[in-house]
């Protein structure tokens, strides 16, 4: 069974090329534009990581990802975003910063394939 | 009575222009007894030519000191001179009156007005002048009771003019204290103001370039992951033509580092306005400036000298010791690119009321007052086009203000730099 991402981001670049990095790497992609479409997906879908950006239109990041904690304890969690005052936010998760480091993102996600 | 200059070493606060204006009074008065001797000796023609003489002579001399020769030997000697023409008016007054009373008023008169009062050595000049007179007024037949009375009286006026003039001198002397501790207290609230304004403008400009730059981090964000896939994958293909050859050679890799010089100025944009956030912790300062001094000595150009000297304790402190070595390196590396190829750049530490400061000196050109203005300002910068972004010492402030701190800059232009930066001690 492959890793199953979800990535969360309102630009649809960072979501192309965020997705093609990881479906060459063999991962499973979904992707959202926003918190509330990406809390509809998490209905249906059990990912195994998700990455979110944190300065979204309605949610942010950090909200989303507190509620991905309920919906799905499992996943493992990752913030990505431009504001690196959001690293001190309190959340069980990692946090990345924009631009990212293509490695950097890749061992985080990576740990999704752990149980 | 007299002086253009005003005693000593001109901080006297009794100026010239206070006494200039008892002179018309000085001279009324001696002319009311002159004139008053005149009238009692009238009919007796020499005595009244004796009396006129007299007066013109020593009211000329009196005049003629005041305006040519305190000019030419200074207040002090000139009123020494204007002892001996007013001995000379009061005798002759004295003797054409057979000392009279009205002759013998001359005595407590000079004690009121006369002599220099606000000169060093009024009452020795007093003295001599009165006791000479008063001599050869006892010995020419004056009724002794008459010249004691007087002599009694010149005594009191004279402690009593002294009074007055020291009395005065203290009112005038808290008046330009007061006037001296309003301007200084002007001078430090326009600096105050000036200060806010400075620091209220860097703030606008903090969010106006931290908004800029998260705008423009984002597609960063995304062209640079874009790019590097580029890249990468080009060097994974075996086959090129020529021409992707070439942008796998040299296009994209120029375009990479071109992407990585605006991600670099839109992270130090970021800093500016925030400073990093990184956790607070304990630091020692003497460790992140040697950090920073081994890592500036590089940049050193052949003959220029880097002295370290963190010997003195500073006190413990709390914050993002990281911040605080850049901020150290910056202001290092700018001090040796200010220096002249045998400069010298001096870093201490030390402790200044409470707070722990850093300083970085250097012997070069110096700061233009109108740069050392916009010093902080992001994009400011004397440095050649591509040499420097100008966001160096922009960041730098960003980030001792996020410690609390402060950098104060004094310099010299062709003089040299001092860069010091305060840090409040933790509270631990």
């Amino acid at each position: 069974m492959p890793v199953h991402v979800l990535l969360v981001d309102d630009e649809p670049q960072i979501l192309a090329a965020l997705k093609r990095l990881l479906l060459r790497r063999g991962y499973d992609v979904s992707t959202a534009p926003n918190a509330e479409k990406a809390l509809v997906l998490l209905e249906t879908l059990v990912p195994d990581v998700v990455v979110s950006d944190f300065k979204m239109p309605g949610l942010n990041g950090a909200q989303l990802l507190a509620e991905v904690s309920k919906a799905v304890p499992t996943a493992r969690q990752v913030l990505l975003s431009g504001y690196a005052e959001v690293a001190g936010a309190q959340f069980g998760g990692a946090f990345l910063r924009k631009p990212w480091d293509d490695a950097e993102l890749l061992s985080v996600c990576a740990l999704g394939a752990l149980p | 009575v007299s002086g253009e200059q005003a005693i000593g070493d001109g901080k006297d606060p009794l100026s010239a222009e206070h006494l200039r204006s008892i002179i018309g009074f000085a001279l009324g008065g001696a002319l009311i007894i002159y004139v008053a001797s005149v009238v009692q000796v009238w009919g007796d023609w020499p005595r009244v030519a004796a009396i006129a003489v007299v007066c013109v002579t020593a009211m000329m001399f009196n005049w003629g000191v005041t305006a040519s020769l305190i000019p030419r030997v200074g207040v002090e000697r000139a009123e020494d001179l204007r002892i001996i023409p007013n001995i000379i008016a009061m005798v002759g007054t004295g003797i054409a009156t057979h000392w009279s009373v009205i002759a013998l008023l001359f005595l407590p008169f000079s004690a009121a007005l006369v002599h220099g009062l606000h000169t060093r050595r009024p009452t020795i000049r007093l003295a001599v002048t009165i006791g000479s007179t008063a001599i050869v007024a006892f010995v020419d037949g004056a009724d002794p009771l008459l010249l004691a009375g007087m002599l009694g009286l010149t005594a009191f006026w004279h402690v009593v003019a002294i009074g007055k003039i020291d009395f005065a001198r203290s009112i005038l002397s808290e008046r330009q204290r007061n006037l001296t501790e309003l301007a200084t207290a002007h001078k430090e609230l326009i600096a105050a103001q000036q200060h806010s304004i400075a620091n209220e403008k860097l703030a606008s400009i903090g969010m106006l370039a931290s908004g800029i730059a998260h705008e423009i981090n984002n597609p960063m964000s995304f062209i640079t992951a874009n790019v590097k896939a580029l890249l990468q994958d080009l060097r994974d293909e075996p086959l090129l033509s020529k021409v992707m050859a070439e942008y796998r050679a040299d296009v994209i890799p120029s375009t990479m580092d071109g992407i990585r010089r605006v991600n670099a100025i839109v992270d130090d944009l970021r800093r500016f306005a925030r400073g990093e956030p990184e956790t607070a912790v304990p630091f020692d300062l003497a460790t992140e400036l040697n950090a920073a001094v081994r890592i500036a000595r590089s940049q050193l150009r052949s003959g220029q000298v880097l002295h370290a000297d963190f010997k003195q304790p500073s006190p413990a402190l709390c914050g993002m010791p990281r911040q605080i070595s850049q901020v150290a390196l910056n202001l290092i590396v700018n001090a040796i690119q200010a220096s002249p190829d045998d400069g010298e750049v001096f870093v201490s530490a030390g402790s200044s009321n409470g707070e722990a400061v850093f300083r970085v000196r250097d012997n070069g050109s110096g700061i233009a007052p109108d740069v050392l203005e916009r010093l902080f300002t992001p994009f400011v910068t004397t440095k050649a086009a591509g040499m420097g972004t100008g966001l160096g010492l922009a960041v730098a402030h960003g980030m001792v203000k996020a410690h609390g701190g402060r950098i104060v800059v004094s310099s010299d232009v062709g003089a040299g730099t001092m860069f010091e930066v305060f840090l409040p001690a933790s509270l631990a």
